[in-house]
């Protein structure tokens, strides 16, 4: 009994990690969407970006600091290009600025290939070795991961709630023409959550460089769990981003350690369609009123 | 008057005649078209990139003094398409180059997956098609009589399985574990290992995971609450250095790590910054490019390298297609055609060639090739190759 608890905590703590990831993907994909309404598709492929980045200068410095220091920025004017060049001409469209964004996809993929070369790339993480505590194995670098994690999230929580600036947002989200009414700068507020949006894939991809092999083509599987995610905690929901990303994460380690191991992605994807089957705005609401 | 306009006709005849009789001396000339059909972009790009760089090196050094059928010399024209990993574009190649370019030999792709639908399309086409695709062995089509077209470019599965399961016996485990992605590669090529591993006495779980893993964790934590003592890790090669680092950090597969195909540096750099602290063993269904055993496999290997095109993690798959481009068109001077496919095929079973993968010919019990082997094994940051010499006469 002792023996399959410890091994429950292990998957568990597995999972919670990776989970991290997907809810800092998913909080970029929900800040999109609650501002904008467009369905950002190339996540994935900023993601990726910010793995590339991450992995030319963590190469070139041997810092892990330096390496998150430089996707952050990079990916934050990626965001801010293709806020002004691409998205700020589809917001009073959103299907056209979610066809875009698929379009992008495409752009992205050629142009990391032209840079990096199609193929796969893999890196040493900053962090080797693992902690016993009671035969459970804490792996280092995940709990630098899921520190890093959470300590993004928590800041994004905190200005969301707590600032001034997290206060237009919100009020934006909520009903644009009152908040421009109201002297919000409309256009601005959405351009800066498209770059922080940019900037948290950017982190992400920072520590996918750490988990697992990166090239230009991984986009698709961030953006999948990235998009469960903000459906699961409710479209424009950030704390259920949270939430659901950590959620899918341990879902997905349990069905690896449980059940059918080739069968993980299925068994995680059902659960999802179960969830928004019982809860379609997601466990914790979103969608219509989308609310950050 | 007579006597010079004579010769002026003699003059000018022989002028004229100059360029034919050249032409008669040379011999005629012409091209064979080859298709290519793998996957140069997409997840799978690492698959298809080395044996289509492969061959384009390879179809450069025969057209360099072209080949011979009958009194005319021939060239190769590839054509290469990339299907992008996706099915509905392999197809669309592979219906492309057979209708529209009329193309008798396909080479590709290697990808599994990819493969099982390709034969579908060339096989009634009466189209050679060349493949690594362990599935083709798997699902029996090189045995089959009514795919007499197919050639499998990898080594008979069977004899591959007895070098794998040694290399598990050597890791000294009893209980082991059969890892890879859960797809038609890994369901193409189990079969043997399986069936010999349980012949000698070793007791395999099946562990799969879905191709884009990145964390392992739990998949070593699911082997080790099993009591797995090593583990056998088929693919995707790009992925072992992570599945180590999670057996070194989780103390997982105690024994050791054994695989298809791995390069060396995975376990002696790319895992955990220096040499794991179990041994490393990969059988190589090619000869190792890394750890050349022979002067042909090391001027292959700088040749590759000569291409600028980085091979990454599976540069021995540039095997998968080298020889099989010269050994073609021995065959089809052997065949005296390059059109009949029948013959062509004849003719192929028949040849030795001696290639950068040793000598190179077909097993005679299943339609696929034999040529070097390569173990390499890491025990304590020392790397040891050895070749395992082709069978064929």
């Amino acid at each position: 009994m002792e023996e399959q608890l410890t091994l429950f905590v292990q998957y568990a703590l597995n999972g919670i990690a990776m989970g991290a990831v997907y809810a800092m993907i998913a909080a970029g994909i929900t800040l999109v969407y609650g501002l904008s309404r467009i369905i950002h598709f190339a996540v994935g492929e900023l993601v990726m970006f910010g793995a590339f980045i991450a992995l030319m200068v963590w190469e070139a410095t041997g810092s892990f600091s330096w390496a998150l220091a430089a996707a952050i920025p990079a990916l934050a004017i990626i965001g801010l290009i293709t806020e002004r060049v691409v998205f700020r001409f589809t917001l009073k469209e959103p299907l056209t600025g979610f066809i875009v964004s698929l379009g992008l996809i495409l752009v992205f993929q050629g142009t990391a290939v032209e840079i990096w070369s199609p193929n796969p790339k893999y890196s040493q993480p900053p962090l080797h070795g693992s902690w016993d505590f009671f035969d459970i194995l804490v792996r280092k670098q995940s709990m630098l991961n899921l520190a890093i994690a959470a300590v993004v999230l928590a800041v994004c929580y905190v200005v969301l709630k707590k600032t001034t600036a997290g206060k237009s947002v919100r009020a934006v989200s909520d009903d644009p023409d009152a908040s421009a009414l109201m002297g919000i700068p409309v256009k601005k507020v959405i351009m800066a959550t498209f770059i922080v949006g940019s900037a948290l894939a950017g982190i992400a991809g920072c520590i996918i460089m750490t988990v697992g092999f990166i090239s230009p083509f991984i986009g698709a599987v961030y953006l999948l769990r990235g998009f469960a995610v903000a459906l699961i905690g409710g479209l424009g929901n950030i704390q259920g981003a949270a939430i659901a990303g950590i959620g899918l994460g341990i879902a997905e380690s349990l069905a690896a350690g449980y059940v059918g191991p080739g069968w993980t992605d299925a068994y995680v994807f059902g659960t999802v369609v179960l969830v928004l089957l019982w809860r379609p705005t997601g466990l914790a609401g979103g969608a219509e009123g989308a609310r950050i | 008057m007579k006597t010079k306009q004579l010769l002026l006709s003699t003059v000018a005849a022989a002028f004229l005649a100059a360029p034919v009789a050249g032409a008669l001396a040379q011999g005629k000339t012409g091209i064979v078209k080859i298709g290519v059909n793998e996957t140069l972009s997409g997840k799978f790009v690492g698959v298809g990139l080395p044996p289509t760089t492969a061959i384009r090196l390879a179809v450069h050094e025969v057209n360099e003094k072209g080949f011979k059928v009958g009194d005319t010399t021939y060239k190769f024209e590839p054509i290469i398409l990339d299907n992008r990993s996706e099915g509905s574009v392999m197809v669309a190649n592979a219906t492309r180059l057979i209708e529209d370019d009329k193309v008798k030999v396909i080479f590709g792709p290697t990808l599994s997956l990819l493969a099982n639908q390709s034969q579908e399309i060339t096989v009634p086409a009466n189209v050679i098609n060349f493949s690594a695709a362990g599935s083709w062995q798997g699902l029996g089509y090189l045995k089959d009589p009514k795919k007499p077209l197919l050639f499998g470019t990898q080594l008979p599965l069977p004899d591959l399985a007895l070098s794998e399961v040694d290399a598990m016996k050597q890791l000294g485990a009893k209980k082991i574990a059969y890892m890879g992605s859960d797809d038609d590669t890994t369901r193409g090529n189990m079969g043997p290992f399986l069936a010999e591993a349980k012949k000698q006495g070793l007791q395999a779980e099946l562990i799969l995971f879905p191709y884009n893993t990145a964390d392992f964790s739990s998949f070593v934590t699911r082997a080790k609450s099993m009591g797995l003592e090593a583990v056998f890790f088929l693919h995707p090669q790009v992925s072992a250095p992570n599945l180590m680092r999670a057996m070194v950090e989780l103390k997982a597969f105690p024994k050791g790590f054994a695989g298809r195909g791995m390069l060396p540096a995975a376990a002696l750099t790319q895992a955990i910054g220096k040499p794991v602290p179990f041994p490393f063993i990969s059988v190589n269904a090619t000869p190792d490019l890394s750890y050349p055993a022979t002067p042909a496999q090391k001027a292959f290997a700088d040749k590759l390298k000569g291409t600028g095109v980085d091979l990454g993690a599976t540069i021995n798959f540039a095997f998968f297609s080298y020889d099989f481009v010269p050994m073609l068109a021995a065959a089809m001077t052997k065949a005296g055609t390059v059109t009949d496919t029948a013959k062509i095929a004849a003719a192929l079973k028949t040849i030795t060639y001696n290639g950068a993968g040793g000598k190179v010919c077909i097993a005679k019990d299943v339609q696929t090739a034999i040529y070097d082997g390569a173990q390499i094994i890491v025990r304590e940051g020392k790397v040891s190759a050895k070749a395992f010499p082709s069978s064929c006469k």
